[in-house]
């Protein structure tokens, strides 16, 4: 009974956060099927920490929280493999075809913001795409909410001169 | 705060799942919650045997039972004659290492010299100690020659065998010089003295190897010797106690 109740819960936060947890994983790695994956295993791990009977206050922050922590996972592991490894363990580069299509999906606005640093790209993302309060983003990079508006307020300042 | 464009932002988040990868999503995502929800340990095959009472009753105490006799077996090893572990050092544990480390006569000859050579450390830490009282005296000096009667024995049994290497390497020499017998008498004596000069090296170099084993007996023997007179435990001691013993009486 108690189960179902969770499972309820949290396929309400899939409904609500799963276009911008996907988003999230996108725009970090540009890999459809990737941050497809890594979009599940976002919610998965949400469930397991739930099943732990685990207090999850802020939803919507605890899951940008699993997937940042995904995203710096994947970027370690790729940076720890050459590419000439994984050709030698028969991995293709991605195809002339879905390059073509990802080209496509990325908008000139993807770009200019990829060009942003890490930070000022997910801090301006956060605030200005998924309306996230400085608050909420405080409570994910674990910091104050004074220094994330500063932040926030030199990444507009950035963004600004690239979109110029 | 000033926002970005509106159009920049609105292209931003038309990035986002279609709405069959989005159902997809979830019932991959339902699929996993259930399955990892109704997900039982796994269950080694041999688990029954574990829980069976009589079965950890039996490892329980067969765990008791190896950690006390190895534990001390440990505390005999220090055990000097008159200890109450002394038994268990002698009984148990040095036959106990025979048993595993022993396989040739040689080993066996090597193995119960070190053990003549531990019975007589043994007598010499009791001296130091001061702790050889008549008793002690009479015991240590049965078990000390014992030791040594079984050393010899094996060396011996050593010996032999070099004995028996000397007989059959000679052997093939005595049967060629009678095939020699048949052909001509000077081809004969030219092998029969070949066959003189390769036996006299044989021979030779089987007197090496006794010498040698000899040498290693006598060591033993010598160092035997010097610590029974040390410790006042031989024979040639007894029997001049026993002598003059019988002196004084026949003065008497």
């Amino acid at each position: 009974m108690k189960d179902n109740s969770l499972e309820m819960e949290l396929l309400r936060a899939y409904d609500a956060h799963a276009d911008a947890i996907f988003r999230h994983c996108y725009f970090k790695t540009g890999e459809r099927e990737l941050a497809q994956d890594m979009t599940q295993d976002v919610f998965l791990k949400a469930w397991s920490y739930m099943q732990q009977k685990q207090q999850i206050l802020n939803m919507r922050a605890f899951l940008y929280r699993l997937a940042d922590n995904l995203v710096i996972d994947w970027y370690r592991k790729r940076k720890a493999t050459s590419l000439d490894a994984l050709v030698d363990d028969g991995f293709e580069p991605v195809s002339a075809e879905s390059r073509a299509e990802e080209r496509a999906e990325a908008s000139l606005a993807l770009a200019k913001l990829r060009e942003l640093g890490e930070d000022d790209q997910k801090l301006i993302t956060w605030r200005f795409v998924e309306d996230l309060s400085p608050k909420e983003i405080a409570e994910i990079v674990d910091q104050s909410e004074n220094v994330v508006s500063v932040r926030l307020h030199r990444a507009l300042k950035k963004l600004k001169s690239l979109l110029q | 705060m000033e926002h970005p464009p509106h159009k920049f932002i609105e292209e931003l988040r038309s990035v986002a799942l279609t709405e069959s990868e989005r159902v997809a999503l979830r019932a991959s995502l339902l699929a996993k919650m259930r399955e990892g929800g109704a997900q039982r340990p796994v269950v080694s095959p041999w688990s029954h045997l574990f829980f069976s009472k009589r079965v950890q009753a039996g490892f329980l105490s067969m765990i008791i039972v190896m950690s006390y006799t190895s534990s001390v077996a440990f505390a005999a090893e220090g055990a000097l004659p008159g200890d109450i572990l002394y038994p268990i050092k002698t009984k148990v544990a040095e036959p106990v290492v025979r048993l595993v480390t022993v396989s040739t006569p040689a080993e066996e000859a090597k193995f119960e010299t070190k053990i003549l050579e531990r019975r007589l450390e043994e007598a010499e830490t009791l001296e130091q100690d001061k702790k050889l009282d008549q008793e002690l005296k009479r015991e240590v000096r049965e078990s000390v020659r014992a030791q040594s009667a079984k050393a010899k024995m094996k060396i011996k049994v050593v010996e032999d065998d070099d004995d028996e290497t000397f007989v059959i390497a000679a052997f093939p020499a005595a049967t060629s010089t009678s095939i020699v017998a048949t052909t001509t008498p000077k081809a004969k004596i030219e092998k029969v003295r070949e066959e003189k000069v390769r036996e006299k090296g044989t021979a030779q170099s089987v007197t090496k190897k006794r010498g040698k084993s000899e040498r290693a007996l006598n060591a033993v023997l010598e160092k035997h010797e010097r610590t029974l007179e040390k410790l006042d435990l031989g024979d040639e001691h007894e029997d001049r106690n026993e002598e003059s013993g019988s002196r004084g009486n026949r003065g008497r």
